[in-house]
């Protein structure tokens, strides 16, 4: 039977990872990518998606280089993305070391593309990101281009439109979470796993163990955080044995 | 001293993956790209990520799959496939819109996963490995998995290891019994654990 994962997020501003808070990314926590990966590919991490949160696309060939840097010492699956909006790029950066690749904004403005990175590289391979905010207590819309954009849809229509165009799995943010430290928005992971059969990763606003236990309680297949991981020597460690105590299924190395 | 590793490049695979955790193990490893590359190559890895037409019409291109196949009649010398790379090896896939054939050199056929209801598809996450050779009981244990299609084995024989999904059984390594090898799930991905299997598999 397949384990419930535990996910470290890697967020990139201009080649060095950031703090992310309701997506700004004004704080420095590595000058290198490369010792974030060592430690958590150390302490039981099950995944690592890596972020480029840059503000401009020129950012994209500095983001390849940080990829196939980081790659050399990662032995868990790899997931890269940001400005991920042709297929060329997706094979650049799958040459250079990532094992799947996360797309956001290119599902709105050509959703042609997932679709033909999926043909290629397979859905397995395409993982949606998905932004949203809240309307009211159980309405979320979605929002692209680093929370900048609303599309106006809801997450539910929002899901089946990325499946429909090649996502193999969803990674769900609540914008208003993020870095907020208040645990994930329970409604919109309730929301996704309703809607599709697809694996679905919460993210944004995990602080304490027992709001991982929330997430895949709620039905998310993973559980992912960024800001906390990097500041909490071990804390993967840590959360992994919460979790394995409180009965879920988690890999322990 | 060893011949290095090759390392099938035929734009489909997660290669770097795959030559970094040969690297991690000590062993260097070379691209093959054509048929001339693959004559000093004692083993050879069939990487994989991808659709599985692509993957066919990709490996087509190469010009390589005739040469390929004489080259694996020595049995001296080893391959393994790696999750596509191992359903490549099989007779044809499911997956398949364009009933395309399989390399044919492991006697299976690829499935979509018998999907009970409680799983969620594709299968991407940590499972556990049972190898059915007791000698091999030290590599059971927690690999990486990211899959929608199984290999299914005419004949029990060629089933190397088994997983679940769900409460389902399917073959997570396969083999021709000689000199083939194919696991479904990823070894250059699964830390420690993956990289003593392919370690196992360089030492041959």
């Amino acid at each position: 039977m397949i384990k419930q994962r535990l996910i470290a997020v890697i967020v990139v501003r201009d080649g060095r990872v950031v703090q992310s808070e309701k997506f700004k990314h004004d704080h420095v926590i590595h000058s290198d990518a490369i010792h974030a990966v060592e430690s958590f590919s150390r302490w039981d991490v099950d995944e690592i998606v890596m972020l480029n949160v840059s503000k401009d696309r020129t950012s994209r060939e500095v983001f390849v280089d940080v990829v196939e840097r980081v790659s050399k010492v990662c032995f868990v699956p790899l997931t890269a993305g940001g400005f991920v909006d042709d297929e060329g790029y997706a094979a650049q950066l799958i040459k250079s070391g990532a094992d799947k690749l996360i797309l956001n904004t290119v599902f709105f403005n050509s959703p042609g593309v997932g679709k033909a990175i999926a043909d290629r590289f397979g859905r397995q391979c395409l993982v949606a990101s998905i932004d949203v905010r809240p309307i009211n207590n159980s309405e979320r819309v979605v929002y692209v281009d680093r929370g900048t954009v609303s599309t106006g849809k809801k997450l539910e229509d929002w899901i089946v439109h990325c499946e429909s165009n090649g996502a193999g799995e969803i990674f769900i943010n609540n914008i208003e979470h993020d870095g907020d430290r208040r645990g994930y928005d329970i409604v919109s992971i309730l929301k996704a796993v309703d809607k599709t059969t697809l694996p679905i990763i919460a993210f944004g606003g995990a602080f304490q163990d027992k709001h991982f236990a929330e997430g895949l309680e709620a039905g998310a297949s993973a559980v992912a955080a960024a800001n906390i991981f990097h500041y909490k020597e071990m804390a993967t460690k840590q959360v992994k044995r919460y979790l394995k105590r409180k009965g879920f299924n988690v890999r322990e190395q | 001293m060893s011949s290095p590793i090759g390392i099938l490049d035929y734009g489909c695979g997660n290669i770097k993956s795959v030559s970094n955790a040969l690297k991690a193990c000590g062993y260097d490893s070379k691209l093959v790209t054509n048929v001339a590359e693959l004559d000093d190559i004692e083993k050879l890895v069939l990487p994989g990520v991808g659709a599985f037409d692509y993957a066919v019409e990709s490996i087509t291109a190469t010009g390589i799959v005739e040469a390929l196949i004489r080259w694996t009649e020595d049995e001296s010398k080893m391959l393994l496939g790696i999750c596509l790379g191992m359903q490549l090896l099989c007779r044809g896939s499911e997956e398949s819109l364009k009933n395309y054939d399989g390399l044919g050199l492991i006697d299976a056929y690829v499935k979509k996963l018998d999907s009970p209801k409680e799983c969620r598809l594709p299968n991407i996450g940590w499972s556990e490995v049972i190898f059915k050779n007791p000698e091999y009981t030290q590599n059971n244990g927690d690999y990486y998995f990211v899959h929608s299609y199984g290999a299914y084995c005419d004949k029990e024989e060629n089933v190397l290891a088994y997983s679940h999904y769900g409460d389902r059984k399917f073959s997570s390594a396969i083999t021709n019994g000689r000199n083939i090898y194919g696991y479904q799930f990823h070894p250059e991905k699964s830390q420690k654990k993956g990289l003593a299997l392919l370690s196992n598999f360089a030492k041959l």
